[in-house]
């Protein structure tokens, strides 16, 4: 069963979502300059985070301004599942607009639909368990 | 209101400083694991099987969602570091020093108390349950969207802090409240995206057994699990349990928002898989419902469990030698487990396994079944849990809209080699 590096060898989601979140927030860049760690644990399919496209470009600037992408590789949902789901993202203030969110639902359902198996699970150690508050 | 109470009370006042010290011991404690177990980034998991890189499942990292692994619940109290993290937001900054529990809405006597003031009130402990509403949500068929948890978005832990209704009897409830709104200190990035928060009823903030807690197996309650104070509802679903509760108050009616008028919603009858259902046929979840789950096989003999890999098939391979099998089954709404029963043939007889003493009708039953495997091949087991008012567990779970308490009965594969 192939999995993901441990969060103790790749780097943590926020840190690379973040980096992405400033680059590419707010401004539409020409070429879309998405360069995912490989050992990042948000991969897509197995590892595979598509890049080119505009659907990921949105993916990686808009989406992981409140959430990693790990939120949505984890689903497994029909193309009216994701309708609604990107529907409800944009009730909430995702930045997407009506072109946007069709990109993003082909794109979602053709990768994460219901047949796909589950994803491998990401064996790690506890985020945060025994810190306390100062 | 008469209503039976698990809580003990625990000598006196709270002791901030001894909390503080197991906090800190705790904390030397998983600094002398760090120092050997990041390279290769294996952990302890109790019973003594090592997942290859630590002893929780990522769903998300942001915000934070960790889930169980099975090896967990082969013991009843679930240890801080393989307990899992549900968040809605982010964690929020907060500081011991700062921190603030307002009381307001339809009260007499409005109040604010910093931790030192909770700190000296009359101290209680409870062991309870904390389950996520969405445990096994990944389990549904047709699939639903949110959190897939499988099977660990569950932990066993004792609770201590002061009694809610400590709190409430100093407020002062005017009369016509009914419901308690509780909202914690985290919030969402964006504006427009829902706060989370929820309510209870007013009777049920007052039963004996609701706490504010600060503290978790002994220790101080970490950030993660809502420290330095969070609510504890025993017997029902984690969502209300909210976590950095920093502000309540008292309404007359139910709370509008997403987290109360949306989420958290069950239909109040069957629904047919995939069905979409009315909110007026919707009504807020409660209490939690039977479920057991099997943690593992190990060698009567001693020795070390069989490996598991969540979602493999098979579940465990062994060989024919005598095994023992174990888990866990807890139930809701203050019911203890009256009994458990697991099945070694794919269920064409049951048998009763022998269950450990409980801490707590709210808490965790540990279960054992001694099996000699007959001989070489593919066994299907499972276990069913009966609870004190008689509810057992299904064989298919009652799909519900967002997925939650799957309890159905779990049929895992053995594989005995020769």
């Amino acid at each position: 069963m192939s999995r993901t590096s441990s969060e103790a060898r790749g780097g943590t989601a926020p840190a690379w979502a973040l980096v992405l979140t400033v680059l590419l927030g707010g401004c539409k860049p020409a070429e879309p300059p998405l360069v995912p760690d490989p050992n990042a644990p948000d991969g897509l399919v197995a590892g595979e985070l598509p890049t080119g496209s505009k659907a990921a470009m949105l993916l990686a600037a808009r989406c992981v301004t409140c959430h990693s992408l790990d939120y949505v590789t984890q689903q497994r949902l029909t193309a009216a599942q994701w309708e609604r789901s990107v529907a409800k993202m944009i009730r909430w203030g995702a930045p997407l607009d009506e072109e946007d969110a069709k990109t993003l639902v082909v794109f979602l359902a053709e990768r994460w639909a219901p047949e796909l198996p589950d994803r491998a699970p990401i064996y790690t150690r506890a985020p945060r368990s025994a810190v306390t508050a100062p | 209101m008469a209503a039976s109470c698990y809580g003990r009370a625990v000598s006196g006042r709270f002791d901030r400083r001894s909390i503080l010290k197991l906090g800190a011991a705790q904390l030397a404690t998983a600094g002398a694991l760090g120092s050997v177990a990041p390279r290769s980034g294996r952990a302890q998991v109790p019973g003594g099987t090592e997942p290859p890189d630590g002893p929780l499942l990522r769903l998300s990292a942001r915000p934070p969602n960790y889930e169980s692994v099975r090896a967990t619940f082969r013991e009843r109290v679930t240890p801080i570091d393989h307990f899992f993290v549900r968040s809605h937001h982010d964690t929020p900054s907060v500081s011991r020093a700062s921190w603030r529990l307002s009381i307001g809405g339809m009260v007499g006597s409005p109040l604010e108390l910093g931790l030192t003031e909770l700190e000296a009130l009359p101290a209680v402990e409870v062991e309870a349950v904390l389950q996520c509403a969405g445990n096994g949500r990944a389990l549904f068929r047709p699939r639903i969207p949110g959190v897939q948890w499988r099977i660990g978005a569950m932990g066993n832990a004792r609770w201590s802090g002061v009694r809610l209704a400590d709190l409430l009897a100093r407020a002062r409830p005017k009369a016509g409240a009914a419901w308690v709104v509780l909202r914690g200190a985290d919030r969402p990035v964006l504006r427009k995206t829902p706060s989370f928060f929820r309510a209870i009823p007013l009777e049920k903030a007052r039963h004996p057994d609701t706490l504010i807690g600060l503290g978790m197996n002994g220790a101080a309650l970490p950030l993660d699990h809502g420290g330095p104070a969070r609510v504890v509802v025993p017997g029902w679903a984690g969502d209300d349990w909210v976590k950095w509760i920093s502000r309540i108050e008292l309404t007359e009616l139910p709370p509008e928002g997403f987290f109360f008028d949306t989420a958290y919603r069950v239909p109040v009858d069957a629904v047919e898989p995939g069905a979409s259902v009315p909110p007026e046929r919707m009504v807020p979840l409660t209490e939690l419902a039977p479920r057991s789950l099997i943690a593992g096989l190990a060698p009567a003999s001693g020795g070390r469990p069989a490996q598991h890999d969540e979602g493999a098939e098979p579940a465990w391979t062994v060989g024919a030698t005598p095994h023992v099998l174990s888990g866990v089954a807890f139930s809701g709404g203050g019911a203890a487990i009256s009994a458990v029963e697991v099945t070694t043939d794919g269920g064409s007889t049951w048998v009763k396994a022998e269950l450990e003493v409980a801490g707590s009708p709210y808490g965790f039953q540990v279960f054992r079944h001694a099996w000699t495997p007959p001989g070489p091949g593919r066994f299907t087991v499972a276990a069913r849990a009966t609870d004190t008012r008689g509810r057992g567990q299904p064989e298919v779970a009652a799909w519900n809209p967002s997925g939650y308490l799957h309890n159905a009965i779990e049929h895992l594969v053995v594989e005995v080699k020769a």
